[in-house]
């Protein structure tokens, strides 16, 4: 019975990580001249929030130059196809 | 009359002081006023934080064409906002020249008010010479432009008065027979200095009254050379 338990959460454990993908749409900017983009990232999957992918995508942006506006939404892999037209060259890129 | 005079320097001390106070106001007025006008004028990012706004209130704003065309409004704004520079410059050149303006013209506000106060202090203390000037040639003097004749030994008695006042003397009879006789002045005497001096101020005394007060109006008669307004009987 305890094996069979320990085995399950092994299997939870395992399975997890490698599972649930999870992705956030975000928009940022860059000052003098202003620039703006719409881009889709990947996110950790503890931080599968708006609010927490935010803080795990800001630093990101920003050592490229650039300062996270918002984050619109946090999706699964099924989302990308219908953001991949829109999000162009940032689709994935950071 | 030494009232007249001391009310004038009087009255210039008290419009030194207003023109020093009123410089300082128009000064400082116009100094808040371009304050108040830089931090008024919109910052030049003003029109970015705007674009900026839109793009993040509506969330279908996404694909690459709707972007391009707010990055180019936003470009557009920031084209805008050199315009704003020059703007303030051109507001700072003009009120530069309103404080100028401002304080020339209540400099001469203040001049004017000083000049009528003396001009009427003039026309009380009655002649004022303003310029004397002998002419050995055509023996007159010119009293602030009016032509007296003059007797050879009245000029010569004037010319020597005017050189004495030139140099701040004061001469005495004995003194002024001395320089026209050219003897020493030991041996002058002090009644003939002053019987020219008397001769002098007989000949230009008599014209400067005929000229100034007592007119002779030829082959008609005489009349008062003052205006009608200024004769009052007590």
């Amino acid at each position: 019975m305890t094996r069979l338990f320990a085995a399950a959460a092994l299997a939870l454990v395992l399975a997890g990580p490698a599972a649930a993908e999870c992705y956030a749409d975000y928009k940022a900017k860059r000052d003098e001249p202003l620039k703006l983009h719409y881009g889709v990232a990947q996110v950790s999957d503890g931080n599968c929030s708006p609010g927490a992918a935010e803080g795990e995508l800001a630093p990101r942006l920003a050592g490229d130059g650039w300062t996270l506006l918002n984050v619109l939404s946090t999706f699964g892999p099924e989302g990308l196809e219908e953001r991949k037209a829109s999000a162009g060259a940032y689709f994935l890129r950071y | 009359m030494p009232e007249p005079i001391s009310s004038v320097t009087d009255s210039l001390k008290a419009g030194n002081r207003v023109v020093a106070y009123g410089i300082a106001g128009i000064v400082l007025i116009l100094l808040a006023a371009a304050l108040f006008l830089f931090l008024n004028l919109p910052d030049a990012n003003a029109f970015n934080a705007k674009v900026e706004r839109i793009f993040v209130e509506n969330d279908d704003l996404r694909t690459g064409a709707e972007i391009k065309l707010l990055e180019i409004l936003a470009q557009s704004g920031t084209s805008f906002s050199e315009v704003l520079t020059s703007y303030r410059s051109v507001i700072f050149v003009l009120l530069v020249f309103s404080t100028a303006l401002l304080v020339a013209a209540l400099v001469f506000l203040v001049m004017i008010i000083a000049l009528n106060r003396r001009i009427s202090a003039i026309q009380r203390s009655g002649i004022q010479v303003a310029s004397l000037m002998i002419s050995r040639e055509a023996r007159a003097v010119y009293i602030n432009d009016l032509e007296f004749a003059l007797t050879e030994a009245a000029l010569e008695t004037l010319s020597v008065l005017a050189e004495a006042r030139m140099d701040d003397e004061v001469l005495t009879g004995a003194q002024i027979e001395a320089v026209i006789s050219g003897r020493n002045e030991a041996d002058c005497d002090e009644a003939a200095g002053a019987t020219r001096v008397k001769r002098l101020r007989d000949t230009l005394g008599n014209q400067l009254v005929s000229e100034l007060l007592v007119k002779t109006i030829a082959r008609r008669g005489y009349v008062l050379a003052v205006g009608k307004d200024t004769i009052r009987m007590i």
